[in-house]
C-alpha cells in the first residue's frame, strides 16, 4: 500500500516516471483508504467502480516491459500532465454514467448522460476519477451539515466540521483518499474547507474555469476550483482546468499559462494589502495570531504591507444573501421531477429557505428594494476591490473568523452559519481569485490564510502563496485522527 | 423597504411557497415565518446605503453579447435514449407530464 496522505501530485508523477510505483497500485491504495475510512468520515457518496480498469490503461507506461524506451514513457506524461493521478470530484460535477446527486435526495438516483467540461479536461489530462464527494446539498452551506446523506467529519477532529460546502472534497483529500479533489466556491465553499483541513484551496477568477455541467447554485458567483496539498499541485491543476469554453458564455478567452512553471518570484517590494474592515470583525484571537505570524513571514520576504479599505464589504453578506438565493431560486426551478430527479417535496430545509428568500426578493413589489438594490451594492463592492488593487498587488486576509467549529454548533442558527463567510464571500461578489493556504495550527486544528489578487491574476496569486509556503515550512502539531 | 424588521405571517409564507412551487407541511410554516423574517430583516440593512448614483452589476466579467454560430455542436447532442434515461415517466419516447387541460 502506498501512503497517499503524504504524497503530492508532483512527487507522484516523479515516482510514476521512474516506475517506482504503478498507477494501479496508486488507485488501489486510494480505494482501500476510501473503503476503510469512509464509514467514519462520510466524505465520499459514490465510488467509481471502473477506477481500477481505467488505471489499467496506463499499465504499459510503468514497465515491467524493459524494452519500452525511456523517452516514449516520459512523452506520454508530457501529453497528459495528470497521468494516473486519482482525483475525487465534488458531487455537483456531472459525470457521465456515474451518479451525481449534489448531496440532495432530489437527485438520489440521477445519472448524468454527459460529463462537465472540467471533468472532460481532467480525464484528457490522464486523471483517474475515483468518486463523488459529499457536500452541503446544492452547495448551500458552510459546514457540510446540510447534506441529505449525513454530514462529513473533519479528519483532524471527528467532532468538528471540515467546512463546507465542499466538505467531502476537503475531508477526502486530507484523509488520503485521493491526491486532489474538486469543488465549487460561490461564497467561500472551497476556501473555508481548505482552511479547516490544512489544504490549499483555490477560488479562481469567475470565468477562468468553465461552469458547464456543474450543477448551478448562483450562476454569476459559482467559481470552479480545487483542493491540493500544496501550491505547486494547485497551480498544475488550474493549468489543466482553466480556459475558454464555447459551452459557457462567461468564460474568458485569455490564454492559460502553465502556472506551476513560474512560481518562483521575489516578494521584495510587493505591496500587500490588509483590509481595514476585516480587522474589526469579530475574529477569534488565536486565529488572528496566525494571521499576524503570516504577515511577519511576508515582511521577512520583503513584502510591504499597506492598509486598504473596502468600505462596502460591511454589507457583503447582506448583498450575498439577496443575490445568491435569488439566483438559486431560478436555478432550482429546473428541478421539477419531470425530465430527471424526484419531486420538489424532497428539498431539505436550507434549500427551501434559500428558494423562498430568492422568490420573495425577486417578486413584484420587492424586486427593486432588495434584488436591484443588491446589484448596485455589488457594483460598489467590485469598485472597492478594483481601487484596492491600484494600490497593492495582493491582499492578505483571514479565511474564517473561528477555528473549525463543532458539528451541531451553528446548525440551528442559519444566520450564524451565514456569518462564517464574512472574509470569503466578498471575493465572489467582485469575481476576483483567492487562495486559502495552510498557515498554522491552533489546539491541534488547522488554520489557513487567504491571498487575493485582481481578476485573472492567478499567476501572481500562486507566486505570492508559493513564496509564503516555502518560507513557512512544515506545519506542526497537526494529526489526522482517522 | 422600511428599516424596521420584517414580520412575515403564515399567509405570506404560503404565498411565497406557492410562487416557488414548494409544498410545505403545516408544522413547517411557523418556523419558516420566523426564520425567513429574521433573514429578510437582516438583508434589509442595505437600505442604509445610498446607491442612487450607482448602476446595477449583473455579472462581473464585463463580457457582452457573447454569441456563437447557429451550428450543431455534436458533443452536446443527446440521443433520445440518453435524454430519456433519467425520466421518471415516459410514454412513446417522450417525457410524460401531468395533464394541463381537463378532458371534458
Amino acid at each position: 500500500m502506498i501512503n497517499t496522505r503524504d504524497l503530492t501530485i508532483k512527487g507522484t508523477l516523479e515516482l510514476l516516471k521512474k516506475k517506482e510505483i504503478s498507477v494501479e497500485e496508486l488507485v488501489s491504495s486510494c480505494l482501500n483508504i476510501i473503503e476503510s475510512k469512509n464509514p467514519e468520515i462520510n466524505a465520499v457518496l459514490t465510488v467509481n467502480e471502473n477506477a481500477l480498469d481505467e488505471a489499467q490503461q496506463f499499465s504499459n507506461l510503468t514497465p515491467l516491459r524493459p524494452r519500452l524506451r525511456e523517452g516514449a514513457a516520459i512523452s506520454q506524461f508530457n501529453n497528459k500532465p495528470l497521468l494516473g493521478i486519482p482525483i475525487i470530484l465534488k458531487d455537483a460535477y456531472s459525470t457521465k454514467g456515474l451518479r451525481t446527486t449534489a448531496a440532495s435526495k432530489v437527485l438520489e438516483n440521477y445519472i448524468p448522460p454527459f460529463d462537465a467540461t472540467v471533468v472532460k479536461k481532467l480525464k484528457e489530462a490522464g486523471a483517474i476519477i475515483l468518486g463523488k464527494a459529499n457536500m452541503d446539498a446544492w452547495a448551500h452551506g458552510s459546514s457540510g451539515e446540510n447534506s441529505d446523506f449525513g454530514p462529513t467529519k473533519n479528519p483532524y477532529d471527528l467532532s468538528r466540521t471540515p467546512g463546507g460546502s465542499s466538505s467531502g472534497s476537503a475531508a477526502a483529500l486530507a484523509a488520503g483518499m485521493s491526491l486532489a479533489s474538486t469543488g465549487t466556491d460561490t461564497g467561500g465553499s472551497i476556501r473555508l474547507p481548505a482552511s479547516f483541513t490544512n489544504l490549499v484551496g483555490l477560488k479562481p477568477t469567475y470565468g477562468r474555469v468553465s461552469r458547464y455541467g456543474i450543477i448551478a447554485m448562483g450562476s454569476s458567483f459559482d467559481s470552479i476550483g480545487h483542493f491540493t496539498k500544496d501550491v505547486y499541485d494547485n497551480a498544475l491543476i488550474l493549468s489543466v482546468t482553466a480556459g475558454h469554453d464555447s459551452l459557457d458564455g462567461t468564460t474568458s478567452k485569455l490564454d492559460v499559462p502553465k502556472y506551476h512553471l513560474k512560481l518562483e518570484t521575489s516578494m521584495r517590494g510587493k505591496k500587500i494589502g490588509i483590509v481595514k474592515e476585516f480587522t474589526h470583525s469579530g475574529i477569534d484571537s488565536k486565529v488572528d495570531e496566525v494571521t499576524q505570524k503570516t504577515i511577519k513571514t511576508m515582511e521577512r520576504l520583503g513584502g510591504e504591507f499597506i492598509e486598504v479599505s473596502l468600505p462596502h464589504v460591511e454589507y457583503a453578506i447582506e448583498t450575498y444573501y439577496i443575490l445568491v438565493p435569488a439566483e438559486v431560486s431560478s436555478n432550482l426551478g429546473r428541478m421539477t421531477g419531470t425530465r430527471f430527479g424526484k419531486g420538489r417535496e424532497l428539498f431539505g430545509d436550507e434549500a427551501k429557505r434559500r428558494i423562498m428568500i430568492g422568490t420573495y426578493t425577486l417578486s413584484s413589489g420587492y424586486y427593486d428594494a432588495y434584488y436591484n438594490k443588491a446589484l448596485k451594492v455589488r457594483t460598489r463592492i467590485k469598485q472597492d476591490f478594483d481601487q484596492a488593487f491600484e494600490k497593492v498587488d495582493a491582499l492578505l486576509c483571514p479565511v474564517s473568523p473561528t477555528l473549525p467549529f463543532k458539528l451541531g454548533e451553528k446548525a440551528n442558527d442559519p444566520l450564524a452559519m451565514y456569518l462564517s463567510d464574512i472574509f470569503v464571500a466578498p471575493m465572489n461578489l467582485a469575481g476576483v481569485p483567492a487562495l486559502s493556504v495552510p498557515a498554522g495550527s491552533v489546539e491541534g486544528l488547522p488554520v489557513g490564510i487567504q491571498f487575493v489578487t485582481k481578476q485573472f491574476d492567478e499567476q501572481l496569486l500562486y507566486q505570492v502563496a508559493y513564496a509564503y509556503e516555502q518560507a513557512r515550512g512544515p506545519i506542526e502539531n497537526l494529526k489526522i485522527n482517522t | 423597504m422600511s428599516s424596521t424588521s420584517t414580520n412575515l405571517s403564515n399567509a405570506d409564507v404560503l404565498k411565497i411557497a406557492k410562487l416557488a412551487h414548494i409544498t410545505l407541511k403545516d408544522e413547517e410554516i411557523n418556523t419558516l415565518a420566523t426564520e425567513l423574517s429574521s433573514i429578510i430583516s437582516y438583508i434589509g440593512k442595505l437600505d442604509e446605503l445610498d446607491t442612487s448614483s450607482v448602476a446595477p452589476m449583473n455579472q462581473v466579467t464585463g463580457l457582452r453579447n457573447v454569441t456563437r454560430g447557429d451550428e450543431i455542436t455534436p458533443e452536446t447532442v443527446l440521443t433520445q435514449e440518453e435524454a430519456l434515461s433519467n425520466a421518471p415517466q415516459k410514454k412513446n419516447n417522450l417525457f410524460e407530464v401531468d395533464a394541463v387541460f381537463d378532458n371534458d
